[in-house]
């Protein structure tokens, strides 16, 4: 009898568990209560990177062919509010400077967007081969200081040793680029700044022979598997155009070249395959206006700059100068891009994936200007403003501006995304280390 | 001359069944005494045999020193007259008084002449031939080993310090001069007394071993008390023993032995324990207190001894010296123990078959151990480093390993959870267990890599030793071990550092041997004839053994207290022998979960609550997801094994399968008999907490952020593992042995069945261990996880806590407020319920959530950070992996930088006080020097307030200049108190009474289990 209750008891305790353990279904442990802390945005504050300068210090002692331009303006919108050491912090959460040298090493037009210090900023452009410098410029404008790394990749992949510097408040530090990595043809810097974060520029100057080959200041590019680099070809006659790809962990790479009546035959016959870190420069097959559209499996950079040449001014007869623009491949997303327009009725190349209406506003929300744009078309019109003008349009297009003297003196800027609204943060306590 | 005069005089109560037998004894000696007088003690009929001739009276005395001192006393003496004192369990020998009375003749000086006693049921063995004491006179020392064979051995012996006043013969005028027997001393030491007080009065004592009689001992063995046996005499012997020390020392002497009896009463307290014998231990611990209500007896002890004038020196060599004393120790404690053993030698050839499967088993011993390492170096080689470089183990569930001894003993002494800002927790039994890795070298992070390096290993092999209980088949223990160690939810667990269910599945196959051992449930060896040679029988010093695995058990996880406590009700019922030991193994579990208990009753408005308080997990403990099933069967180890077919995905189930299937063998087979049926019950129940686990709240969300986390249910698990292997093994025990084509068939499929499983789980754990596969939650870290100065801050004296903000992968902002280096989720946190209020105390107030300040904190330079000064921190971590908090941070006004580093950077609020305590006077923060829950001030007027950064709670008490200080509303609902003005000395400490309390009643069962648990060999009861 014992025997047998035991054995009833054990199987009835066996069934009991059995049932439970299926039966039991622990409802999925929601993650902790986090708690999601709104606040407003502050507005940050702008910095320009200033004039530019000769890389290499003045060579000869002036008159024809001197490195020194002895002619030379330059704006910037909104005025500057202090002086960041040869650069300038303003009174905004975004201006932008032009900048045009008559003469010397360092002749022709130059701008960029100024913007609010970032803690991490990709810049495609400059080079470092002979003939050629690049600058690169780190404007501080906050009251505390920031710690600068800098990384760079060329034509061969990443360069090994990173270069840091130390950006105190208020101020700015500039950095020849060449010093640290010579004869990279084809640049792309990698900027990450602790604390306040930094405002990053180049500088890009080349010469040829005794006779100025461009100079431009490249601003950040967005890093993303989708871009448009909507001045691809700045739309100026006799220009041409190089499209610059990196992507940091590799990528394969579909680009489209987009005209004014639509996409337009640019084929390699295949993706391009983008090795890790390492830079690529094409040719860009237009001689007009054009954008390119990027398309990767993974982030990639990518920028174009267009040239243009006239007949140099001093020198050799026939001898001739060029000048330059960088325009940045941006990501459509929400929101608006805005800029500072630096000349008074400035030209913007525009992009859109589709047929839309295109509006630009100022400010104070007036529209300036709005245009049907064909789905990927480069289209270009006028902004019919003057300079200092604050303007803006959706980011799910794309466009730049583009300052064409007509003199072959070129510069381009493109527009920036300024956070709006309120800043959100999601915290949670959790165990420090966290798990790896 | 004269003739000597023998008046044999015995006293009785006459209800001793032996007194038929020595009046017969009497009648029958050679030479008989001139007169017998018996003295009846109360009231019982007397019936005399009637060839007997005596003179029979009855005393109003009750004791036997009474009764014979009246009636010596009531005859005049006689020229020469001797006195036989006879008990009525003495039985002489027929040539017993011939031979006192001849001594006597011989031996003028002799005041007593004693006979030799021997066994009353075997008068080959003595018990009696005299007595000594030590110098000291408070350890008495028989001249004889008790039971020695009489084989002539003693016949030389004459003049000994004492000897037995029973059956001795005695010379009247001695008699009267030393004032007869000592009443005081209640029958246990009054020969002794009455022996010395001749040899100091200048009388010899003489043995006379050639006179024996059969002695039954009814007053040492406590006839007629409530309890018989030699302990029910014990504390009286004892006793005996210190009142004859006293009552014969001087005055400095008295005071040497004063202090020397509580040293005396510990160290046989814990012999006593250690000999498995808790009623001798507690019959120890009451002599002091018998001791001093004899001290009048004593005192009049002393003066009748002055009074009759014994004052002479006894010779030094009648004493017995420290060699003789250690001696009779040796032979008294230990030597029934040797000689139960040797009487349970077994036979030459049986000796030879068990060493031949001795040897079987430690071969196969040590095959388990080599392969358990090998499964464990297999897992665990990644984390070899941190046995010896400067990394440790770290992992969401524990958090970081390097947590220091100390924090881990205030965490087990005081009930004070100093995670984040701390609170009142039910109980740090957990910390006690990690207290113990703690002292290894090299610190707990290394115990704790060691225990999850090793934890395969050290399963199997507990596992293959805990199977020769239920089968002695050397290769299937190993197969058992194996299948144990490689349990899929134990792998898990090791995985993800769920350190309390790790620790169970070690525990358990010991607790399970323990309670076999102590129930005698211990299958013996087959021997070549098919027959089990002397199932073990019960062992007293496995139940402490048993009570303590499960009290580690029950530390790590409290949800198996009443699947243990419930087992071991049904084994005590169930077993027929050692029930109350059994029943015994619960006490210490019991006992540390005293706290628990009473939270969870006080929780019992909320069922919920109070069954998810009874499963909490007290360590390590975090969220998982899937199924108990899920968990049973590994899943959460396989699926991302993308290396494998997916056919591996099936192996732990067909494992377990065949683990079913074997149990149900086991329990449906003649074989398995009450061992596969508490298998069968063992996992059923095992399942039913798993269930109960994975349904409970083993941890509830707090208030700043923590989720909740439903209890891990790998102990019940466990459980199963245990139960389901049992059952199974209980089959195979009877197969082992036996011929016969159907036996070896069934033994064959049973090996290869074990063995297939083995192999099945091998390839999960193959599967698991290889590169690339999931790794669970346990990551190598470096040792030191925050900046060196922050560390410097956190210890003494401000104690103060830092605030570590951090970003996970996917953007969140995470914090966490730090009394250690990095997260130190093994000393267990706060038990709070599900709203956030404590579980232990009505009047703690809830921690306080910082994470708007956080968040704020990583939005904006201008962000808010009173909250932070208001609870001492200054200090806050920025990690590596939130620059855009350290952004933030740069840019502020009245946040400094203070370092940076790989570890993160650190910034120092300005006018804050970073400290634990401080008082708050109208322009200033004074910081008080603190430990982790007490700290102290000193200062020309502190008036102000006195604010301590913890949840205000009731236990926190503060003192000014010694007297207690009001405690005070605070907005921030810290614990703060008013300082009155002229205080110069400040005060507070943490004090949970209760906890205080139940920690020393807890630390007295342990102490008292762990010294039972030391095995040594127990005093065999000696019958008379």
């Amino acid at each position: 009898m014992r025997r047998v209750l035991g054995s009833i008891a054990a199987v009835a305790c066996a069934a009991a568990g059995g049932f439970a353990i299926v039966v039991v279904d622990p409802s999925p442990t929601a993650p902790g209560p986090s708690l999601e802390v709104v606040l407003p945005v502050t507005i940050g504050t702008a910095a320009c990177p200033g004039g530019q300068k000769v890389p290499v210090g003045s060579v000869g002692g002036g008159g024809e062919l001197a490195s020194e331009p002895t002619q030379r303006a330059y704006m910037a919108f909104p005025s500057r509010a202090e002086d960041l050491n040869g650069g300038a912090a303003l009174d905004s959460d975004l201006g932008s400077q032009v900048e045009f040298i008559g003469d010397g090493d360092i002749a022709g037009l130059s701008a960029i967007t100024c913007m609010a210090a970032s803690a991490n900023q990709w810049l495609v452009g400059g080079s470092t081969s002979l003939g050629a410098s690049s600058r690169l410029v780190l404007s501080n404008p906050s009251p505390a200081p920031t710690e600068v790394t800098i990384t760079l990749y060329g034509p061969l992949g990443k360069v090994e040793d990173t270069i840091t510097v130390a950006v105190a408040a208020h101020s700015q530090e500039d950095r020849l680029i060449e010093a640290d990595a010579p004869q990279l043809s084809a640049l792309v810097v990698h900027v990450e700044a602790s604390g306040p974060g930094v405002v990053a520029a180049i500088q890009d100057s080349r010469l040829d022979g005794f006779q100025p080959a461009g100079t431009e200041w490249v601003g950040p590019s967005d890093l993303a598997s989708e871009l448009v680099i909507p001045a691809a070809h700045a739309g100026v006659a006799g220009g041409t155009s190089v499209v610059r790809l990196m992507a940091p962990e590799g990528a394969s790479v579909e680009l489209t070249l987009i005209g004014a009546q639509g996409v337009e035959q640019w084929s390699i016959g295949r993706a391009l395959t983008l090795e890790p870190g390492v830079v690529e420069e094409l040719s860009l097959p237009a001689e007009a206006l054009a954008a390119v559209e990027v398309s990767a499996d993974s982030p990639v950079l990518a920028a174009a700059r267009t040239v243009v040449t006239s007949a140099a001014t001093e020198g050799i007869q026939g001898d001739v100068k060029s000048d330059d623009s960088w325009i940045a491949g941006v990501a459509l997303r929400d929101g608006v891009r805005t800029a500072v327009t630096p000349v008074d009725n400035a030209s913007v190349i525009v992009y859109s994936p589709i047929d839309t209406v295109i509006t630009f506003t100022d400010d104070k929300g007036a529209v300036v200007v709005s245009t049907e744009v064909t789905a990927r078309t480069a289209k270009q019109l006028f902004l019919p403003v003057a300079a200092g003008t604050r303007v803006q349009a959706d980011a799910q297009t794309a466009w730049a501006i583009v300052v064409n003297s007509g003199l072959g003196q070129l510069a381009g800027l493109s527009p920036a995304i300024i956070p709006t609204g309120d800043l959100r943060a999601d915290v949670a306590r959790a165990p420090y280390p966290a798990a790896p | 001359m004269s003739t000597p005069t023998v008046r044999a005089v015995l006293v009785t109560d006459a209800t001793s069944s032996h007194l038929p037998a020595s009046l017969a004894a009497l009648a029958q000696s050679q030479v008989s005494p001139h007169s017998i007088e018996i003295v009846v003690v109360g009231d019982a009929p007397l019936e005399l045999p009637p060839w007997l001739v005596a003179t029979v009276t009855r005393s109003e005395r009750t004791s036997y020193a009474h009764a014979v001192n009246a009636a010596v006393a009531a005859t005049p003496a006689r020229d020469g007259e001797l006195i036989w004192l006879l008990h009525d369990d003495v039985a002489p020998e027929p040539g017993a008084l011939g031979a006192l009375v001849a001594t006597m003749a011989k031996r003028r000086r002799a005041a007593i002449v004693g006979a030799a006693h021997s066994r009353w049921s075997d008068s080959s063995r003595l018990v009696n031939a005299g007595t000594t004491v030590s110098r000291l006179g408070a350890r008495r020392i028989g001249l004889v080993v008790e039971d020695d064979i009489n084989q002539g051995q003693h016949d030389w012996r004459d003049d000994v310090l004492a000897v037995s006043l029973a059956a001795a013969l005695v010379r009247r005028d001695a008699w009267d001069q030393l004032g007869g027997i000592d009443p005081g001393y209640q029958g246990f030491g009054s020969s002794l007394e009455w022996c010395r007080r001749a040899w100091a009065s200048g009388h010899d004592v003489v043995i006379e071993p050639r006179a024996t009689v059969r002695h039954a001992q009814e007053s040492l063995y406590g006839k007629g008390l409530a309890a018989e046996g030699r302990l029910a005499t014990h504390v009286q012997r004892r006793v005996g023993e210190w009142h004859h020390a006293f009552a014969w020392a001087g005055p400095l002497t008295a005071l040497a032995l004063a202090v020397l009896v509580p040293f005396s009463v510990a160290a046989r307290v814990l012999v006593r324990l250690a000999q498995s014998s808790p009623a001798h231990a507690l019959a120890e611990l009451a002599v002091p207190f018998a001791l001093a209500a004899r001290i009048p007896a004593i005192a009049k002890t002393a003066r009748a001894r002055r009074a009759v004038g014994s004052a002479k020196a006894v010779p030094a060599e009648l004493f017995a010296g420290p060699r003789q004393v250690i001696d009779a120790v040796r032979h008294k404690e230990f030597g029934p123990a040797d000689k139960a053993r040797a009487q349970a030698l077994p036979s030459d050839m049986e000796r030879a078959e068990l060493a031949r499967a001795q040897a079987r088993h430690r071969r196969s011993g040590a095959f388990a151990a080599v392969m358990g390492i090998a499964a464990s170096a297999a897992l665990a080689a990644p984390w070899i480093e941190t046995w010896f470089g400067s990394t440790m183990l770290a992992a969401p569930a524990m958090g970081v390993s390097n947590v220091s001894a100390s924090a881990l003993w205030s965490r087990l002494w005081t009930g004070w959870s100093d995670q984040g800002f701390g609170g009142t927790a039910i109980d740090g039994n957990f910390a006690g267990l990690m207290l113990i890795l703690a002292a290894l070298p090299g610190g707990t992070e290394r115990g704790i890599a060691a225990v999850l390096s090793l934890a395969i290993a050290i399963a199997v092999v507990v596992a293959w030793w805990a199977a020769g209980a239920v089968t002695r088949g050397p290769w299937m223990r190993v197969a058992a071990g194996i299948v144990y160690g490689l349990w899929p939810p134990f792998l898990q667990s090791i995985l993800d550092a769920r350190l309390g269910a790790v620790i169970v599945h070690l525990a358990l196959p010991l607790a399970a041997l323990g309670v076999a051992r102590t129930a005698g449930l211990a299958r013996g060896e087959f021997l070549g004839s098919g027959v089990e040679f002397r199932r073990e029988a019960p062992r007293a010093a496995a139940a402490p053994a048993a009570s303590l695995a499960c009290a580690v058990i029950v530390a790590a996880q409290p949800v198996l207290l009443f699947p243990l406590l419930g087992g071991l009700a049904a084994i005590a019922v169930a077993a027929r022998t050692s029930r109350s030991r059994v029943i015994g193994i619960g006490v210490l579990p019991l006992v540390m979960s005293v706290p628990t208990l009473v939270a969870a009753v006080r929780a019992f408005d909320d069922f919920a609550v109070a069954a998810s308080l009874l499963a909490r997990e007290p360590g390590p403990s975090g969220p998982w997801e899937g199924t108990v099933l899920d968990v049973l069967v590994g899943s959460r180890l396989d699926g991302d094994w993308p290396q494998f077919a997916s056919a591996f995905d099936l192996l732990p189930v067909a494992v377990l399968a065949l683990l079913v299937l074997a149990a149900l063998v086991g329990f449906i087979s003649r074989g398995g008999g009450a061992a596969a049926r508490a298998g069968v019950v063992v996992a059923g129940v095992g399942a039913l907490t798993a269930a109960w686990s994975a349904w409970a709240i083993g941890a509830y969300a707090d208030p700043s952020g923590r989720s909740d986390a439903h209890a891990w249910p790998g102990a019940g698990l466990s459980l199963v593992a245990l139960g389901l292997l049992t059952a199974g093994l209980a089959g195979h025990g009877r197969l082992v042995v036996g011929e016969g084509r159907a036996r070896k068939g069934a033994r064959v499929l049973a090996g290869l069945s074990a063995w297939v499983g083995v192999m099945g789980l091998g390839a999960v754990l193959v599967a698991t261990a290889w590169p690339g596969s999931p790794r669970g939650e346990v990551s190598v870290v470096d040792r030191r996880v925050l900046p060196l100065a922050v560390a410097l801050g956190q210890g003494e004296p401000s104690y103060e806590r830092a605030l570590v903000v951090s970003a996970s992968g996917d953007g969140q902002v995470t914090y966490d407020v730090l009394a250690g280096d990095g997260a130190t989720l093994l000393t267990g946190g706060a038990d709070l319920g599900p709203d956030g209020d404590s579980l232990v105390s009505d009047k703690a107030s809830q921690e306080p959530s910082l994470a708007r300040t956080v968040g704020e904190l990583s939005l904006s330079p201008q962000s808010d950070l009173t909250m932070l000064q208001a609870w001492g921190l200054t200090t806050i971590v920025v990690a590596p992996q939130a620059q855009g908090v350290a952004a933030m941070l740069d840019q502020r006004e009245g946040v400094s930088l203070g370092s940076g580093s790989e570890r993160g950077a650190t910034y120092r609020i300005d006018g804050g006080v970073g400290a634990r305590a401080w008082i708050e006077k109208a322009d200033t923060l004074l910081p008080l020097a603190s430990e982790r829950t007490r700290g102290s001030l000193s200062a020309n007027d502190l008036r102000g307030n006195l604010v301590i950064a913890v949840p205000a709670d009731d236990r926190w008490t503060a003192y000014g200049d010694g007297v207690r200080l009001e405690a005070v509303a605070d907005p921030y609902g810290r614990a703060s108190f008013a300082v009155p003005e002229g205080v110069t000395e400040v005060s507070y400490e943490y004090r949970d009474r209760f906890y205080d309390a139940y920690k020393w009643v807890a630390l007295v069962v342990l102490a008292t289990t762990a010294i039972g648990a030391l095995n040594m060999r127990r005093i065999a009861r000696v019958e008379p």
